[in-house]
């Protein structure tokens, strides 16, 4: 073995990572040649020191910036409401979680948070939630005695006939997009609609129906601006 | 900020505050944050070569630990997890960004340098670790990666070549001219 041969292999050498036959040959090659051995040296070094490397510190105000980003991500009072409420009629042990609402699309948002809570209170042993559902015509009247969802109702057709004009210069993409949305959040009106009328006294289960209501006009509003 | 000495009064582990926070603990994500933003940062200044390029890069890091919190299945250390995602993190930027990382023939080949036999046999004197860190910092792009994921950071071949969509024996030949080159910078500080 020459020098060039030696320098070709010594890293895998240094690593412990050579064939028997190949870590003979180079230790017999280092054992003779001093400058292959001051290269295995200093490699030895920098492989064993590069372990031990310093940390360095971000500045201070680093984690106020994220901590900026996270809650410009979600919507705070919504949620913040809800995960109390949540927690008072659930126990400390009820499961909602912060990424699981940051990582999706504000109207999936609603979806998953209904999707948790009716799954709750399907399985829930508390009695209030095991009484009989009202028939869906008592939520209907109930719905529409309550004027925030009208006015909810009332706003809603007219964001979508505003959507509807701007369409036709959607593209494809676009127009999924909105399909999309409009699916999943109406799942989510849906759902809530049903919690509400399994459990019409209930505040959470209307505050997430105002709530779903609240996304639809925000997500129309969008659209509607395109 | 002590990690060590808060991680031996509360015996909270990793595991138990990654659960809190994608519970909604947002308490327990801070905590996340102040054991780890070091760790995260230092590994993107060292891949990155700019201070507040590494800010914004452990900045988006950590908001995709925020994001994907829940993912975590606590089959692997969260560490290792943290540490994949922020690799992944960089390379994506560098992706965005166009930085070669797999063709560096134009950087010249540092191995081939001609020494004298009193300077070959020179050995770099103890390896000063901030002299090192800073050798590092002037390695051109490819090799400077491929020695951080492999010597800083631990990474087999194996892996660096599925992350940088090079072959193995690329990532063996990057890492060698990187710790010669190192070598030789290192040599001509003292
Ligand atoms: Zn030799």
């Amino acid at each position: 073995m020459n020098c060039q041969e030696c320098e070709e292999i010594i890293s895998d050498y240094v690593d412990g990572a050579l064939e028997p036959g190949a870590q003979t040959k180079i230790e017999h090659h280092l054992a003779n040649c001093e400058a292959c051995r001051a290269v295995r040296d200093d490699l030895l070094q920098i492989v064993h020191f590069s372990k031990q490397l310093p940390l360095h510190i971000p500045t201070s105000d680093l984690w106020s910036r994220i901590q900026t980003e996270i809650e410009a991500e979600q919507p705070k009072t919504w949620w913040a409401r809800s995960k109390a409420r949540l927690q008072n009629l659930y126990g400390r042990d009820f499961k909602f979680s912060i990424p699981q609402f940051a990582a999706i699309a504000a109207a999936c948002i609603i979806v998953a948070a209904i999707g948790v809570v009716v799954w709750q209170k399907n399985n829930s042993q508390v009695p209030q939630f095991a009484n009989a559902a009202p028939a869906d015509n008592q939520l209907q009247t109930k719905l529409a005695n309550d004027p925030s969802f009208q006015e909810f109702e009332q706003t809603i057709k007219q964001l979508k006939e505003s959507v509807e004009q701007r369409k036709d210069t959607w593209g494809p993409e676009l127009r999924l997009s909105f399909e999309r949305n409009m699916t999943s959040i109406d799942q989510s009106l849906n759902d809530c609609r049903q919690l509400l009328s399994r459990n019409p006294n209930d505040e959470t289960c209307k505050e997430l129906l105002k709530n779903a209501y609240s996304e639809k006009v925000r997500v129309l509003q969008g659209f509607a601006n395109f | 900020m002590m990690p060590a000495t808060v991680e031996r009064s509360e015996p909270v582990s990793d595991l138990d505050l990654v659960r809190a926070a994608a519970a909604g603990d947002a308490a327990a994500f801070e905590q996340l944050y102040h054991l780890h933003n070091r760790r995260v940062y230092s590994l993107c200044l060292r891949m990155l070569s700019s201070g507040t390029q590494a800010e914004d890069m452990t900045q988006e890091v950590f908001l995709q630990v925020f994001r994907k919190i829940g993912s975590f299945r606590g089959d692997s250390a969260f560490t290792t997890w943290l540490h994949r995602l922020t690799v992944n993190q960089v390379l994506m930027h560098f992706r965005k960004r166009g930085v070669k990382l797999e063709h560096t023939s134009e950087e010249g080949d540092f191995t081939n340098v001609v020494e004298t036999p009193l300077q070959s046999t020179r050995r770099i004197s103890m390896v000063d670790r901030l002299d090192l860190d800073k050798a590092i910092g002037e390695l051109p792009p490819g090799y400077r990666t491929v020695f951080i994921l492999h010597d800083v950071e631990g990474y087999e071949h194996e892996e660096i070549s599925g992350l940088l969509k090079v072959s193995v024996g690329t990532s063996k030949s990057q890492l060698h001219k990187a710790r010669m080159r190192l070598r030789d910078l290192l040599k001509s500080k003292h």
